[in-house]
C-alpha cells in the first residue's frame, strides 16, 4: 500500500468513536449532532419539510436536492425554498466543540492515571512520573488542534503543511487565519480575520477584470464586511456582504441562458469565467449553494466572501484533478493516441533528458516523425528519431 | 482532505470497528475510491457458511451517486447476475440515498441473499429456476456456494455420485444422461436444458421432441 493511502487510513479524522461506549450518551450526543450525510458535526444546519423535521448542513441538502427532491432520511418531498435554519442546534455544535476537546482530555487523563498506578506497581522510579507528567500536556494540544475539526474547508486543511501563504484554523474560535497571523490573531483575542489577509490567497489566479475589482477592494475596504463598493454596476453590492442578512442568490436554468449571459452573470458576481459552459454552469451552480448555504449560518459563523471565494476555487481544482484522472483511469485510454497528442511534450522532456547529442549525426531525412513515439515502446518512451530532434531545434 | 476522502474514511474505519456487523472493507489497488467488502453467507439460507466478496467503487459524486457495487465470487441468486456479479437492488439505483453508508447498503446485500426478488430478476434464468423449483433452486445455490464462496459440504452431498456441471446448471443428472443418450453433446444438452428451465413442474410440460429441436439448431 503506498505511503498517500497508508496516510489516509491514519488519519484521525474526528467522529463518535473517540468516546468509550460505556461512557453514558457522550457517543449519542456526538453522533447526534452530526449530519447524516458528511457525518461532521452540522455546519449552518437547516431543518426540511419533511413530517419528520430531519435536520443537514445546509451545503450539504442543497447539493442532495440538486439531484432528488426527497428528505435523504425519509425520501418524502421536500423543496429547497422550506429549509429553515436551526440556530439551536448550531449553537449546541458549537458548544459541543469545545467541550467534545475538553471532555476526551478529561477522560484521557483517567486513563492515564489509572495506567499509571498499575505501571508503578511494576517500576519505581523518578523518570516515568516525569514523563507522564508530561503526556497528558502533549496530548491536549493535539486536542485543541482537533477542535479545528470543521474549520472553514476541509480543502483549506489541506494547506497547513504547505507554503506560508497557507491558511490554518484557529484551534480556538475556529475561524480561518492566514498562517502567518495565527500567533496575532491568538494574541489579539481572535478578531475576524481581515479578508486582506485572504487576498494574497485570491488575487494570483484572478482574471484581469475580476482582479482589478479586487486590487480596488484592497483600498477601500476597512476589512471583514465583504466587498460592499465592488459590487456590480447592476446593484448587487448589497447581496455581496455576508454580514447582512443579504438576499440569496437566485438559481438560474443554465440550458436558457446564452454562453455570454452565463459569462455576463459570473462577472458580476466576480467569479473567474474560464472553462466551457458545463464548467461555468457547474462554478455558478456550486457558488449559489455555497453562497445560500453560508446565508443559513448565524451570522457570527459565516464566511467571508473571500473565504468563500477561496473553497470555491479549491474545489475546481479538485474537480480538475477527478477528470483528468478518470480520462487516465478510463478503460479506453488509448496510451498510442495519447502519447501522439502530446508528442511536442514528450520529446522536449525527453530532450531535457538527454545527455547533448553530437551534431554531425544529425541527419534531416529519417523517416517519418509520427512514428518515432511508438506505442509499442510499452511504459517506457523512447528517443526521438533524429527528425524529432531537429524539428523542435527549428 | 476533501469532504469525499474523509467520509469514506470514515466508513471504512466504522466498519473496522463495528465488530457486530461482520462486514469488512478493505482496500485495492492503491485508491481509496475501489474497494472490496466482503460478508458471509446469512444463515438459514443456501448460502450459508460462504464467504462473499464484492466489488466497490465509489464514484466522483458520492454520496450524491450511489456506490457501485458487483459481485465478485460467484452467486446463484435471481438478483444476481450468474455470469458478470451484476447487482439488481434498488438502493443500488433509484431508492439510493446520500445517508446510506457502505456498511448499511452491505447489510443489505446480505438480507437481499436472504430473500430474493424473482419479480425483478437481474439473472432470468435462474429466476426462472427459483419460480419453478425452489428445492431445485436451494441445491443449487448450494453447490455454488460449495464451489465459488467456500462453504463447507455437507456429508449427505458427498455420499451421492454428483457430477459438477449438472449440478451447477442446477439439472438432473437422469435427463441429460438421456438427451446425451440420444447422440447431442453434454455441454449442448446441459446448455439447453437450462435455458428451457427443464425443471420440476416444467418436465412434463415441455415435450421432447421441443428440445431435440433446440438441440438440432
Amino acid at each position: 500500500m503506498s505511503d498517500d493511502v497508508a496516510k489516509f487510513l491514519d488519519a484521525d479524522i474526528p467522529d463518535p468513536t473517540d468516546f468509550p461506549a460505556d461512557a453514558p450518551g457522550l457517543r449519542q450526543l456526538d453522533e447526534a449532532l452530526r449530519c447524516t450525510m458528511c457525518r461532521e458535526l452540522f455546519e449552518a444546519p437547516v431543518t426540511v419539510n419533511c413530517p419528520h423535521g430531519h435536520c443537514f448542513c445546509s451545503m450539504c441538502i442543497r447539493t442532495a436536492l440538486a439531484t432528488k427532491d426527497e428528505c435523504p432520511l425519509c425520501r418524502h418531498a421536500i423543496r429547497e425554498v422550506h429549509l429553515r435554519r436551526n440556530t439551536a442546534v448550531e449553537d449546541a455544535v458549537r458548544a459541543w466543540g469545545l467541550a467534545r476537546t475538553f471532555v476526551l482530555q478529561v477522560l484521557r487523563e483517567k486513563e492515564e492515571a489509572k495506567a499509571a498506578t498499575v505501571a508503578s506497581k511494576y517500576f519505581s522510579g523518578k523518570p516515568k512520573s516525569k514523563k507522564r507528567r508530561r503526556t497528558p500536556e502533549l496530548s491536549s494540544d493535539d486536542e485543541v488542534v482537533e477542535v479545528g475539526e470543521r474549520n472553514v474547508s476541509h480543502s483549506l486543511k489541506g494547506h497547513t503543511s504547505s507554503s506560508s501563504s497557507g491558511v490554518v484554523p484557529c484551534p480556538i474560535c475556529n475561524k480561518s487565519v492566514p498562517m502567518q497571523n495565527i500567533n496575532n490573531h491568538i494574541d489579539q483575542g481572535c478578531p475576524s480575520p481581515k479578508d486582506a489577509d485572504l487576498d494574497v490567497l485570491l488575487s494570483p489566479s484572478s482574471k484581469s477584470k475580476g482582479k482589478q475589482k479586487q486590487e480596488w477592494s484592497k483600498l477601500f475596504q476597512g476589512g471583514g464586511a465583504g466587498s460592499a463598493t465592488t459590487g456590480s454596476k447592476k446593484g448587487k453590492g448589497k447581496s455581496r456582504g455576508a454580514d447582512q442578512d443579504a438576499d440569496p442568490l437566485p438559481k438560474i436554468a443554465y440550458d436558457t441562458v446564452t454562453q455570454k449571459r452565463l459569462r455576463e452573470i459570473l462577472e458580476e458576481l466576480d467569479l473567474p469565467t474560464t472553462g466551457d459552459r458545463a464548467t461555468m454552469s457547474a462554478r455558478h451552480s456550486r457558488w449559489v449553494n455555497m453562497f445560500n448555504a453560508n446565508l443559513d449560518a448565524s451570522p457570527s459563523q459565516r464566511k467571508s466572501v473571500k473565504q468563500l471565494m477561496l473553497e470555491l476555487r479549491r474545489w475546481e481544482e479538485a474537480e480538475e484533478k477527478k477528470k483528468t484522472r478518470a480520462k487516465l483511469d478510463a478503460k479506453d485510454f488509448d496510451s498510442g493516441q495519447y502519447q501522439k497528442d502530446n508528442k511536442t511534450t514528450f520529446a522536449r522532456l525527453v530532450e531535457a533528458a538527454k545527455p547533448k547529442a553530437p551534431k554531425k549525426s544529425q541527419s534531416p531525412h529519417e523517416g517519418p516523425p509520427a512514428s518515432s513515439l511508438s506505442p509499442s515502446d510499452g511504459d517506457s518512451i523512447a528517443p526521438p528519431r533524429r527528425t524529432e530532434v531537429v524539428t523542435i531545434e527549428d | 482532505m476533501d469532504a469525499r476522502l474523509r467520509r469514506v474514511n470514515k466508513e471504512i474505519a466504522d466498519c473496522k470497528n463495528d465488530k457486530t456487523s461482520k462486514v469488512s472493507i478493505e482496500l485495492v489497488d492503491n485508491s481509496p475510491y475501489h474497494l472490496v467488502g466482503s460478508f458471509d453467507g446469512p444463515e438459514g439460507t443456501p448460502y450459508e457458511g460462504g464467504h462473499y466478496e464484492v466489488d466497490i467503487i465509489i464514484p466522483e459524486s458520492y454520496p450524491f451517486q450511489p456506490v457501485k457495487m458487483k459481485f465478485i465470487t460467484k452467486v446463484y441468486h435471481p438478483n444476481v447476475s450468474s455470469q458478470s456479479g451484476a447487482i439488481c437492488l434498488d438502493i443500488l439505483k433509484d431508492a439510493w440515498s446520500p445517508v446510506l453508508t457502505l456498511k448499511s447498503t452491505l447489510i443489505s446485500l446480505q438480507s437481499l441473499l436472504c430473500s430474493p426478488e424473482p419479480n425483478d430478476p437481474q439473472d432470468a434464468e435462474v429466476a426462472k429456476h427459483y419460480m419453478t423449483s425452489r428445492s431445485s433452486f436451494d441445491e443449487t445455490a448450494r453447490y455454488w456456494a460449495v464451489t465459488y464462496a467456500g462453504a463447507p459440504r455437507k456429508s449427505e452431498q458427498g455420499s451421492k455420485d454428483v457430477d459438477a456441471e449438472v449440478a451447477m446448471a442446477g439439472l438432473e443428472k437422469a435427463h441429460v444422461d438421456r438427451f446425451e443418450a440420444l447422440g447431442f453433446e453434454r455441454a449442448k444438452v446441459i446448455d439447453v436444458l437450462r435455458r428451457l428451465n427443464y425443471r420440476g413442474a416444467n418436465v412434463p410440460k415441455i415435450s421432447e421432441d421441443r428440445i431435440v429441436e433446440e438441440l438440432l439448431k
